[in-house]
């Protein structure tokens, strides 16, 4: 891989911005260059992130999935004031549909969120009822604890 | 006039699908010791007006927690799968009934009730969930109290005592003041 690097003009302070150019580099160079980046920021970006890194696994998106929670094929269904997550590869549209997910497994995700204190419809038939009367916080406790019980069930 | 339960089926029947396949063929099967719910909470002041349609939502949620049972007065319940289904069909018809009127009082005391049965359900305490039912219902037609509030509360914490303190707070709300029976 060829990378880029500014050249030497380009860190004198007094040259013209607009007449800013680069070189190539070879790949040795590049590498000695993101090398001494990564080397001087890694202690800082671990101190910000390391709470939620892992070792040996990636944290998808803003909602922190972990690898092994986003390795569970699963459907949420929604319409306003509802939703059910089925545990299927495929979007779940009627009865037959419902009917072939993998019920066992939603049945030992369950049990995870209820190990968690989260009591959650207990059948793959049955649709949640958010409402009002959860709060921000009930959601959040919701939400890390379906993550956990996904990595559990993965 | 078709009552709150027939209008339930109904509005299964209209729906078509697997739902009004599942209707009995004889139309609603009521025991003699049904609680008549819809009735009651359509019998207070707060249901003036809208009369059929406080019954109606008030049976289907109550046909919905009776589905969850594994019961029906209006379905059949060979398949236990779509019996769940059919019965958190009838919660939200319920619940969506009642938005539909403007009464979010009545949604908010529908949702402590089917609350306070799927707490009985895994306390295994079916009395507490029969009188969260007279409870709600009451609260429904009449408004609710603070005798009925302390109740909720009791029953969420588990103490013992609370089904009757439910029971006892849905009869100060409707005016009845016979002794218990």
């Amino acid at each position: 891989m060829t990378g880029v690097s500014d050249t030497d003009e380009n860190n004198d302070p007094d040259s013209d911005p607009s007449a800013a150019a680069r070189r190539e580099a070879d790949p040795i160079e590049t590498a000695r260059a993101n090398r001494t980046w990564w080397d001087i920021e890694a202690d800082d970006y671990y101190a910000e992130h390391g709470s939620f890194l892992g070792d040996d696994d990636f944290v998808w998106g803003p909602e922190g999935l972990r690898e092994a929670a986003g390795s569970v094929p699963v459907q949420v269904s929604t319409a306003t004031g509802l939703l059910t997550v089925f545990f299927s590869q495929e979007p779940v549209l009627d009865y037959a549909g419902a009917r072939a997910c993998d019920l066992e497994r939603y049945a030992a995700w369950c049990r995870q969120l209820l190990a968690r204190g989260v009591y959650p419809p207990p059948s793959q038939f049955e649709a949640w009822f958010p409402s009002l009367a959860h709060t921000a916080e009930h959601v959040e406790r919701t939400i890390e604890a379906a993550h956990a019980a996904f990595a559990e069930v993965a | 006039m078709p009552g709150g339960l027939e209008r339930v089926a109904q509005a299964l029947d209209g729906d078509g699908g697997l739902l009004s396949q599942a209707l009995l063929a004889d139309g609603p099967q009521l025991a003699a010791d049904d609680p008549q719910l819809g009735a009651r909470s359509a019998s207070g002041p707060r249901a003036a007006g809208s009369e059929l349609e406080i019954a109606t939502v008030v049976e289907a949620a109550y046909e919905g927690h009776l589905l969850h049972l594994g019961r029906s007065r209006i379905l059949s319940t060979e398949d236990l799968d779509l019996a769940l289904l059919a019965g958190d069909r009838l919660y939200a018809l319920g619940l969506a009934g009642l938005a539909g009127i403007g009464d979010v009082d009545a949604v908010r005391e529908l949702a402590d009730v089917i609350a306070l049965c799927a707490l009985a359900r895994a306390q295994d305490a079916p009395e507490l969930a029969d009188a969260a039912w007279e409870a709600g219902a009451a609260a429904i037609g009449w408004g609710s109290g603070p005798a009925l509030e302390a109740a909720k509360v009791a029953a969420r914490r588990g103490e013992p005592g609370a089904a009757e303190a439910l029971r006892a707070a849905a009869r100060q709300l409707s005016g009845d003041v016979a002794p218990a029976r």
